[in-house]
């Protein structure tokens, strides 16, 4: 599937371009919209939209600062919380004028779904989260799975990756920030994001604390938990489930944090299921 | 253990290598060898890193891949690497620690997907990990001062075009904004009465600073020093009455400034953060370097401001003064011409004025000065201009007014003056004769000397014709 699919769009109010907009599959169908996690791109989504678009409007997206989004919008203030991504939401919900969408948030974007879906739960038919944690770092009795040093860790061992590839790799990435328009495969990028962004949303993602918003949810919500997830482990997804209301969990075969790349088939099985 | 068996038989043998030195080099290759299936299980490893992790082939073959790793290590790997893994089929060059039996290992990894399994090499970094470490810092260092210097600079350049308070504030918040990453910035500003309001951007207790009583101490969270707090936790304990207000707008940590000037306190500058936020002393002092930056040049706008008015506005009565007063003839008169409408002007003589002086003295005559100021801009229309043109004499321009409008203000301008308080020396009355001028459209070109001339003029009919009262005369 490449950007060739893509249907016309409509006129531009700045969402679309600004974070790199996708469609696919059915225009009348229900909207169902794909957010990508931390590290990646809309690619991450890549195996598991063509379970959708046979009856679906399907619809991906790049967070500003990842994959072919517009590197310029980036606001150091508007995207130091998980609030302003969940704006970004709420605009691109508003420009493609979408009603009763499913919204399926991997990773930190679960959370950004959580957010928006509470600003304007009319826009919202149903949440889908997959490998949802609402507070990464460890608090009291509540075990999130790690400390605020492995978060610091963390961003040492970016900046290191960064450091080796951005003196090989630069002039390449530079030449495609400056011509996102070319239409690339949407395969080839290997999940760009922008080096100084992934430093400030590492922090974002890993630092925030959304636990007191789920209870607030008021969207039908799937809870999608991989097994030997370490990022977001088993009790981490239970204690969303738990938050919030009327929720359901599946607990899926697929390992590790990444199940919508190692497992497709049943996570849009999951997905469908939930759905129908 | 058993070596990877995809590659065909014959390639051995052409290498002239039997099944033990195929074994060895695999077991003793100077880098690490891994198998890992797709569900993330080791399935081989070879005994170089085995060694270098301190384990046995019993607690590593089997284990979940990414418990080689410390925490770190593996919210890097999932979130960012395995993505890539699967999309490209191979990783290059990944930077990551490994745990070891004694500590850590820095190494490089390589990986490739093969069907079902993922074959890696590990290479040791620890030569590569230290100067690259030294390298990091320097780099991280540079780059915050780099990036210090370019918000300072931008700042500083975009603080000198601000012409205004409200457009420097503006200018300070946004600046603020971006160079601190905050949710939202204020600045709020204390005025010649001592008050505070806010000035630019948003402050998540405006809403608890309705009470003037508690707005001084609100807007600045009662500081006048350096504040940052890093979470609701931390303003649960400083200040428990503005927590509820600052989580209602999602705000969960914020720092204060104070704006300082030459003589004192000029006001604050406050950035308010979404998320729990620790401030090193870096970030901190880009506040207070920002603050300091719009400080000086707030305090060459007040300068102006006070300048502007010492040339322009009378300093006694605070009304517009002669010069002031000649501008607003001259654009009044050619408004009247291009719009066609008359405009009048009246003058304003204070019968009784000089025995105030001369009995009470000049202090006593000042204070009767600023009381007919105010009672004649309070008499009135709202875009009349009134002003001091010298001695007990005040003018009034009235734009777009014929002689029934101009004689209805001069009335009430009469009446005004009329009602001064008691105490003044026995026999004296305040009163005004009043003079009016009307200028119609069609004479609107004249000279402004000549209409100010028909009302002087007829000032001069109300004084000979027994004062306290109102005469007209037509440019």
């Amino acid at each position: 599937m490449n950007s060739d699919d893509a249907l016309p769009g409509r006129p531009d109010g700045g969402a679309r371009r600004r974070n790199n907009v996708r469609e696919y599959g059915r225009p009348d169908g229900r909207p169902i919209v794909f957010a990508h996690g931390f590290g990646c791109s809309q690619e991450a989504w890549r195996l598991v939209l063509p379970f959708f678009v046979d009856d679906y409007r399907v619809i991906a997206f790049d967070t500003v600062g990842a994959g072919g989004s517009d590197l310029s919008a980036y606001d150091r203030g508007k995207y130091d919380t998980v609030d302003g991504y969940a704006s970004d939401v709420l605009d691109i919900l508003d420009e493609l004028e979408l009603e009763d969408a499913v919204y399926v948030g991997h990773s930190v974007s679960s959370m950004v779904g959580v957010l928006a879906s509470i600003r304007d739960p009319s826009r919202f038919g149903a949440l889908v989260l997959v490998g949802p944690s609402p507070r990464y770092v460890n608090d009291g009795d509540y075990v999130g799975g790690f400390q605020q040093a492995d978060i610091d860790g963390l961003i040492d061992a970016l900046d290191a990756n960064y450091l080796g590839w951005s003196a090989t790799m630069a002039p390449v990435i530079m030449g495609n920030a400056e011509r996102p328009e070319l239409g690339e495969e949407l395969t080839g990028l290997f999940c760009r994001v922008d080096p100084q962004v992934a430093r400030q949303f590492a922090r974002v993602t890993f630092l925030s604390d959304n636990r007191r918003d789920l209870a607030k949810v008021t969207v039908p919500t799937l809870v999608l938990q991989a097994s030997e997830d370490v990022i977001a482990p088993t009790p981490v997804g239970k204690f969303v489930h738990a938050q919030i209301p009327g929720s359901v969990l599946r607990m899926m075969s697929a390992r590790g944090h990444v199940p919508n790349l190692s497992a497709p088939d049943e996570v849009a099985a999951e997905i469908r299921a939930f759905l129908a | 253990m058993t070596p990877p068996s995809s590659e065909p038989a014959d390639a051995i043998h052409d290498a002239g290598l039997d099944t033990s030195s195929y074994r060895e080099l695999y077991d003793g290759s100077p880098c690490g060898l891994l198998t890992v299936n797709t569900e993330g299980f080791v399935t081989g490893a070879n005994r170089t890193l085995l060694d270098w992790v301190g384990r046995s082939q019993l607690e590593v073959v089997g284990a979940p891949f990414i418990e080689l790793f410390p925490a770190a290590d593996q919210l890097f790997y999932e979130t960012r690497f395995a993505p890539i893994l699967h999309l490209r089929g191979e990783l290059h060059e990944v930077a990551l620690t490994m745990t070891t039996a004694t500590g850590s290992l820095p190494i490089l990894l390589n990986a490739r997907l093969l069907g079902a399994e993922i074959r890696m090499a590990v290479f040791d970094a620890t030569e590569r990990q230290g100067y690259e470490r030294t390298l990091l810092a320097a780099q991280r260092a540079a780059e915050v001062s780099e990036q210090r210097l370019r918000v300072l600079h931008a700042a500083a350049s975009e603080f000198a075009d601000a012409a205004t308070e409200s457009q420097l504030a503006d200018c300070l918040v946004e600046n603020s904004r971006q160079a601190m990453a905050a949710t939202a910035c204020a600045v709020v500003l204390v005025d010649g009465s001592g008050a505070t309001t806010l000035v630019a951007g948003e402050h998540p207790l405006a809403a608890l600073a309705a009470d003037p009583a508690a707005r001084n101490d609100v807007l600045s969270f009662r500081t006048a020093g350096v504040v940052a707090v890093d979470s609701l936790d931390d303003a649960r304990q400083r200040y428990p009455a503005f927590v509820d207000e600052l989580s209602a707008a999602r705000i969960q940590a914020f720092s204060v400034v104070p704006i300082e000037g030459r003589d004192g306190i000029l006001g604050a500058l406050l950035c308010f953060f979404g998320r729990p936020r620790a401030l090193s002393a870096e970030d901190l002092d880009l506040q207070v370097t920002l603050a300091r930056g719009a400080a000086q040049v707030l305090s060459r706008i007040r300068l102006q401001d006070e300048l502007m008015a010492l040339a322009l506005y009378d300093q006694l009565t605070g009304v517009a003064n002669r010069r002031l007063l000649r501008e607003h003839l001259i654009q009044g008169m050619a408004s009247a011409g291009r719009r066609d409408h008359p405009i009048a002007m009246l003058v304003i003589d204070l019968d009784g004025f000089k025995t105030v002086n001369d009995e009470l003295g000049h202090q006593r005559g000042d204070s009767v000065l600023r009381w007919v100021a105010a009672q004649l801009s309070g008499a009135v229309r709202t875009d009349d201009i009134v002003g001091r043109f010298g001695g007990d004499e005040f003018i009034v321009i009235c734009h777009e007014a014929d002689e029934a409008v101009a004689r209805a203000v001069a009335e009430r301008v009469r009446e005004a003056i009329e009602a001064y308080p008691a105490g003044l020396p026995d026999g004296t009355r305040l009163t005004a004769s009043v003079g009016i001028a009307i200028c119609a459209a069609d004479r609107a070109g004249e000279r402004h000397e000549d209409f100010f001339a028909v009302a002087d003029a007829a000032l001069y009919r109300s004084k000979r014709e027994g004062k306290d009262r109102i005469s007209v005369g037509w440019l």
